[in-house]
């Protein structure tokens, strides 16, 4: 079972997670599983099928990253928020819940869960080597769909 | 302070007690005596216009000059009020004549015989170039100004734009409240409805309502949730909203006590199960927020002043002050864990609340119907509305019947939620 699968798996049964992207550590529950970019314990990072997407035979996933990051940063920002939380600070923007429909509202997923599968694709993928960075004379990455995902370098890459 | 100031402040001393009796001046309010002393003050100043001092000798010097340049000023001034005066005049006097024009109109079609009750006049001065939109019956119309024209709007599809809320009231016959038919509310009742839970105890996903509240929500859920609840309810009170009476019948005052009383019981459950350490001898207990306490000092420390809000509680009156001490409850609370027993009073409020919302909801906006449970007839629209209100005072104390409602009207009507959203589309 792959990293990306045990973090899924442990947030849709309610437990925290935090994930650090400019110093690319990891933490489920009280666990540690990354610490600045080592894996502590030997294991995979993310598989081809745990993202299971819709179109997931259609993308070849170690070239075309970035169409996976808007998928799942569309369903990031329409998913819905916890009534009385605070809930994690995440690196992206989201929609609120006054803004969001009725059909959004009773049947997206949890914003905990969307937030861990966005936020966790982009650290294992990076860490993996399936995200690379293009163009170094860029600090940032703005995506043509959607002018709200803006990505930084620094998320990819982290603080050498 | 300034000289005429002390001036004004005796001469308005004076009238004031003139007209109200003696010693009234320092009985007076603060506020009120700067008023007349201003007065007073002002009326000062302008007769001592007439007198001015001069700086260098400190003589007061006669202000012929002066007042002869002012008066010419005057003069010019006047006679340009006089000239812009006319024109506004004029213009007035036009509009007075177009208007008395369509009243003599109107009163010689009413001797004429003719049904004047739906005519009115409005003048409105707009300038040249731009418009002006009025809707009569739900369909707005645009008057153009240069060509005197009038023109339906038009959408995108070529088709006449009607009002929203016409359109509403049209075709669903309610028009969507934000605070009464609660989107939220319905979401989360369909998503509790519907969707798996995982129980950490025994390690499987349970299925339905109750299981979702117990699985997800924690304890001090309840307290959040009454809080918010407390404050829009609240609002509601001194906002005199018509839909507080009915929305306030299910998180009362008892239920609020109820819960805090329940609370204090938990904690005292919790305390006792709770490992005792010792210091010189004497047992102490860890608490969150409360740091360690000494187990014969709970009574006066923490219960004591938890007690005392519930009885402040008791002699409330309305939803401002239960909020309040509500409030000063919640920061005395020490957080106790997330699978404790939920009060069962806050429960049935909740379940009934939830499933009250919903079912207006769905009969208003989803077409939904409702069956009347003592003469065995499925009631249209209207009345599945009225007859659900209706079961408020009846249901009192034991609202989950509101949600076996529930669950019979989605059985009955085979409702699917994403399918009715489909077709609205």
């Amino acid at each position: 079972m792959s990293i990306y699968k045990k973090l899924l798996d442990a947030v849709s049964n309610g437990i925290r997670f935090k994930i650090d992207l400019i110093t690319k550590s990891l933490t489920i529950g009280k666990k540690k599983i990354i610490d600045k970019g080592s894996v502590l314990n030997d294991e995979d990072l993310i598989e081809r099928w745990d993202l299971a997407l819709e179109n997931a035979n259609e993308l070849p996933l170690d070239e075309n990253c970035w169409n996976v990051v808007e998928q799942l940063y569309n369903e990031f920002k329409h998913s819905v928020p916890r009534e009385h939380s605070n809930g994690n600070k995440s690196y992206f923007k989201s929609v609120s819940s006054d803004e969001l429909s009725l059909e959004e509202m009773s049947f997206n997923d949890d914003r905990s869960y969307a937030q861990a599968r966005l936020e966790g694709y982009i650290l294992l993928a990076s860490l993996k080597g399936w995200l690379t960075w293009n163009d170094d004379n860029h600090f940032f990455w703005q995506s043509n769909k959607d002018k709200e995902l803006v990505v930084l370098k620094q998320y990819v890459k982290g603080i050498n | 302070m300034d000289a005429l100031w002390i001036k004004a402040q005796n001469i308005a001393k004076k009238k004031y007690e003139n007209e109200y009796g003696n010693e009234s001046w320092c009985k007076a309010d603060r506020y009120e005596r700067e008023d007349w002393c201003m007065t007073e003050y002002e009326n000062l100043k302008e007769n001592n216009n007439m007198s001015i001092r001069d700086a260098k000798t400190g003589r007061f010097v006669s202000s012929n000059v002066n007042t002869n340049v002012n008066k010419k000023e005057n003069d010019i001034m006047n006679n340009s009020n006089v000239n812009a005066n006319a024109t506004v005049n004029n213009t007035n006097k036009k509009e007075n004549g177009i208007m008395m024009n369509k009243e003599m109109r109107m009163e010689a079609l009413k001797n004429a015989g003719v049904n004047t009750e739906n005519f009115f006049n409005v003048s409105v001065n707009v300038p040249i170039g731009s418009s002006v939109t009025i809707t009569v019956d739900g369909i707005p119309y645009i008057v153009n100004s240069t060509n005197n024209v009038v023109t339906e709007v038009k959408g995108d599809n070529g088709a006449v734009v009607t009002d929203r809320v016409v359109e509403e009231i049209m075709k669903k016959g309610y028009v969507f409240n934000r605070r009464t038919d609660g989107r939220w509310i319905t979401a989360q009742t369909f998503k509790m409805l519907n969707v798996d839970s995982y129980n950490y105890k025994t390690r499987r996903y349970d299925s339905g309502w109750d299981a979702y509240l117990r699985n997800h929500f924690s304890y001090m859920y309840q307290f959040d949730m009454v809080a918010d609840e407390l404050h829009k309810l609240a609002r509601m009170e001194r906002d005199n909203d018509p839909e507080f009476d009915r929305l306030s019948k299910f998180f009362t005052k008892d239920v609020v006590i109820e819960l805090c009383k329940q609370y204090i019981r938990q904690l005292k459950k919790f305390v006792k199960n709770q490992p005792t350490h010792k210091c010189k001898g004497v047992p102490y207990v860890k608490l969150n927020k409360y740091g360690n306490v000494f187990i014969k000092d709970l009574q006066s420390k923490v219960y004591r002043y938890l007690d005392l809000c519930i009885c402040s509680m008791n002699t409330d009156s309305n939803y401002r002050q239960l909020e309040v001490n509500m409030n000063q409850f919640r920061n005395l609370m020490a957080k106790l864990p997330n699978d404790t027993a939920k009060c069962p009073q806050w429960k049935d409020a909740f379940k009934g609340k939830g499933a009250y919302v919903t079912l207006l909801n769905i009969i208003k906006f989803h077409g939904v119907k409702v069956t009347n449970f003592e003469t065995g007839k499925v009631l249209n629209t209207y009345d599945s509305v009225a007859y659900v209100e209706s079961k408020l005072d009846e249901y009192k104390g034991e609202y989950w019947r509101f949600h076996e409602m529930l669950k019979k009207a989605i059985e009955d009507n085979n409702f699917d939620l994403r399918k009715s959203i489909n077709s609205q589309k």
